[in-house]
């Protein structure tokens, strides 16, 4: 594993979003260049980016009114803390794949139950065929979070994500 | 939780722990570093057009043959280890689809998740980063009944 850097995950994404001074922009391109943690955590942010933009463009085109609501009402209630991780704003196809699990900053465990809707009401059988149904994940981290996704062919992504530096580790989505 | 949950599935579908269960396991490494080799895996190409790295390469590919109620453990990297159980097999409508757990650990940092997926879906997990250089590990795991 990289050693770890003193460079934030805040510094870093203002990096990315080039919202530095070109002083700063510079001096920072020059530690990325020879800090493999950095590229990384970049790669990494590169990816939920996209991913998490690309979810936002679906909801707003294909989210019917009230949706978000109807699944929230269809899924057992785990507790707050837990449910507060479960994004119910996605598409119905990736409602359920797409999972954030926050992670706090301190050596944590975060838990989340996302049984599919297909068990629950046969008429929601919305997801890919290759999908698989998430029926649990765990994760022990100090500063990473695990996240659910679908690839490009259908098949399922479970992947392992920085929490932020700016919410007390709790990984949220990015900006589209 | 975990163990009353794989317990209930073990003795819930115990007609299917005959069943010959094959787990085809693919260890791949995604860098930022080169370029991917010219004959990829389907499960790499998969891979390419989903994350953003820009090489991925196989560093290893076998199979373990599992019962149901059975697991196995995969020592990766960088002293990483991946322990998959087989859980349950299930008929659904149309077509049979195999439950997992995959437990992976490396240094203080683990990754617990539990899925069903249907017989020959292949699922990606995060496996840790390397201990050098910017790459990561990734498992493709494929469940196979005969």
């Amino acid at each position: 594993m990289p050693p770890p850097c003193h460079v934030s995950g805040l510094e870093l994404s203002r990096y990315r979003d080039r919202e530095l001074s070109s002083a700063n922009l510079a001096e920072l391109e020059k530690h990325v260049e020879g800090c493999g943690s950095c590229q990384l955590r970049l790669a990494d942010s590169a990816v939920l980016s996209r991913l998490l933009g690309a979810q936002f463009l679906q909801a707003e085109h294909a989210l019917p009114p009230g949706f978000a609501r109807g699944v929230m009402a269809r899924l057992p209630q785990p507790p707050p803390t837990l449910i507060a991780t479960l994004r119910a704003w996605l598409p119905p196809r990736r409602a359920l794949t797409l999972g954030l699990v926050g992670v706090a900053a301190a050596a944590s465990l975060a838990i989340v139950f996302a049984p599919s809707l297909r068990n629950q009401d046969d008429h929601l059988q919305e997801t890919t065929e290759n999908e698989a149904q998430i029926h649990s994940i765990e994760v022990t981290s100090p500063d990473r979070s695990a996240m659910v996704f679908e690839s490009a062919e259908g098949n399922t992504v479970i992947w392992m994500v920085p929490s932020t530096d700016e919410d007390g580790g709790q990984a949220t989505p990015a900006e589209p | 939780m975990m163990i009353g949950t794989a317990l209930m599935v073990a003795l819930g579908l115990g007609n299917a722990a005959g069943a010959g269960l094959t787990i085809d396991v693919q260890v791949i490494e995604a860098s930022n570093n080169g370029d991917s080799p010219g004959a990829q895996s389907v499960a790499i190409r998969d891979l390419g057009a989903t994350l953003s790295y820009k090489s991925f390469r196989t560093l290893s590919s076998e199979q373990r043959v599992l019962a149901v109620g059975e697991g196995t453990d995969l020592f990766l990297p960088d002293g990483a280890v991946a322990h998959i159980s087989a859980l349950g097999v299930e008929e659904k409508k149309r077509n049979r689809t195999v439950r997992l757990r995959v437990r992976i650990e490396q240094g203080q940092e683990s990754l617990d998740t539990e899925y069903s997926v249907r017989n020959g879906g292949t699922v990606f997990v995060s496996a840790g980063k390397r201990a050098t250089g910017d790459s990561v590990l990734v498992l493709a795991i494929a469940p196979h009944l005969k």
